[in-house]
């Protein structure tokens, strides 16, 4: 079980050219990705949803081809399976919290759910104890119900993999504790890949069992985070150490 | 008693002609506008702004040039009347349906226009999150694309069938003004205005007006969101 991606693509927009080459793997943990703006975070998430195309290479997901350019694989979207937060949650204004979490089992012609994905939704609601506003449209909720409608919705489809872009660029920083320790409990209860794209060490210190470096649209370094040096021998993050490589990753000198 | 009778038919019968060809030419102008507007908005072709200045010639080009077109193509001797003569025996000039034809073109710019601008509205964000969630783009359009555009389409299709009611020029080209049969409410309003039938006309506009009051009182209702984006 786990997530093989090794994809390249040439991009060139407005006299830039933007060469992406990343490969990299990961498991049942958290993985963050961490880099600069711009750096293709996030086209790699969008590659990885099919969402954008891509030129050469392969993603394989729990064992899973989703694309194989040898072999001329490109599974759509819609069956890829993948549980996609956007970075202002793209929560659908004209559904209320709880159609928006049953989406994934909606059909055109009619409103309501199967009974078991009905059961599905309530039992969600109750996860992320936003039972409260389940009637509510996702203008009348604050930002952190927001994310965790955003999640309840990915999740709904047992998804394979979790993509998250910037969760928790958009929260204040209480509420980006809080939620931090849900998205532990959410790995601990759904075990399954989670693909986190940040812009703050506090993130990968709290979270990262493994941290990828991405600069420039290349993987520049892989780092296990889930040992020694990065975890003292209660399993706590070793601050100054994860620190020094991000910094040098950065191309600052470690001070 | 008689000449009450009367006046009310000479009311009555081009109203309802009226509503029918609006409603009907409402009905096919939303139907062409739409997909028109979501294959403008959402997909990238070759030539996509020469299409839309075509499709918005209507507007701007003058009614009566618009029907001297029609007649032209729709005629019997024109290719496309022509070809429905032989083979279909069917003769689309001075009749009702000719007169749908003539509302439905005057008429589909505005739903076109105001429908790519709202499909060009709903953030292309929404549309691939559903797509990760599963659905198909038949679904997606259905479940999200329309009804986050669906005000911005009544809008347009408000405005068509106010349009379409009040069409003179193109509709009396094609379909003529045969009482009963194609003299609609505004091509009624000249006729009786011409022969003198004052009372009538006033009528008729009365009914127009409070006819087009309504529908903007109906559009505004339906206008109000219920919702905003988060």
């Amino acid at each position: 079980m786990g997530v093989d991606v090794d994809v390249q693509q040439n991009f060139r927009s407005g006299g830039h050219d933007f060469n992406l080459n990343m490969q990299f793997s990961c498991y049942e943990d958290i993985t963050v990705l961490f880099g600069q703006s711009g750096a293709g975070k996030s086209l790699l998430l969008k590659i990885i949803a099919g969402l954008q195309e891509v030129h050469t290479g392969k993603i394989i997901i729990n064992e899973r081809v989703l694309f194989d350019s040898s072999k001329n694989i490109d599974v759509p979207s819609r069956y890829r399976n993948v549980g996609y937060l956007f970075q202002d949650y793209a929560l659908f204004p004209h559904m209320t919290v709880s159609e928006n979490i049953g989406f994934s089992k909606r059909y055109i012609l009619s409103k309501g759910l199967k009974r078991e994905d009905e059961e599905r939704v309530q039992e969600l609601l109750d996860i992320f104890q936003i039972k409260a506003f389940s009637k509510k449209y996702p203008f009348e909720i604050s930002g952190g119900q927001r994310q965790r409608v955003g999640l309840a919705r990915a999740l709904l489809q047992r998804p394979d993999i979790l993509l998250l872009d910037e969760p928790f660029s958009a929260l204040d920083p209480l509420l980006r504790i809080q939620m931090r320790e849900e998205l532990k409990k959410i790995q601990s209860i759904f075990k399954i890949p989670i693909l986190l794209i940040t812009h703050d060490p506090q993130d990968v210190a709290e979270l990262g069992e493994r941290l990828v470096l991405i600069k420039q649209g290349l993987v520049s370094g892989s780092v296990d985070l889930a040992n020694a040096p990065y975890r003292d021998s209660f399993g706590k993050p070793v601050r100054p150490e994860i620190r020094k490589i991000l910094l040098t990753a950065a191309g600052v000198s470690s001070a | 008693m008689t000449s009450l009778s009367i006046t009310l038919e000479a009311v009555t019968v081009p109203l309802l002609l009226s509503l029918k060809v609006a409603g009907v030419a409402t009905l096919v102008a939303a139907l062409m506008g739409i997909s028109m507007a979501w294959f403008a908005a959402k997909r990238e072709f070759f030539g996509k702004e020469v299409l839309d200045a075509i499709l918005t010639l209507p507007v701007v080009l003058p009614p009566t040039v618009l029907g001297y077109y029609l007649l032209v193509l729709l005629g019997r001797r024109g290719p496309i009347g022509g070809w429905l003569e032989t083979y279909f025996g069917i003769n689309l000039i001075f009749t009702w349906q000719g007169a749908v034809i003539a509302a439905s073109i005057v008429a589909f710019p505005l739903v076109y226009k105001s429908a790519r601008t709202a499909f060009e509205g709903v953030s292309r964000q929404y549309e691939d999150a559903s797509r990760v969630l599963g659905k198909n783009e038949v679904q997606v359009f259905f479940l999200v694309t329309f009804p986050l555009a669906i005000r911005g389409i009544l809008a347009g299709s408000m405005l068509a069938f106010a349009r379409a009611l009040g069409e003179f020029g193109a509709t009396l080209m094609v379909a003529g003004s045969l009482p009963g049969k194609t003299q609609t409410l505004s091509i009624a309003v000249y006729e009786a205005v011409q022969a003198g039938h004052d009372q009538i006309a006033n009528f008729l506009v009365v009914i127009t007006s409070f006819v087009c009051i309504i529908v903007l009182l109906t559009s505004n209702y339906f206008l109000k969101p219920k919702y905003r984006e988060a």
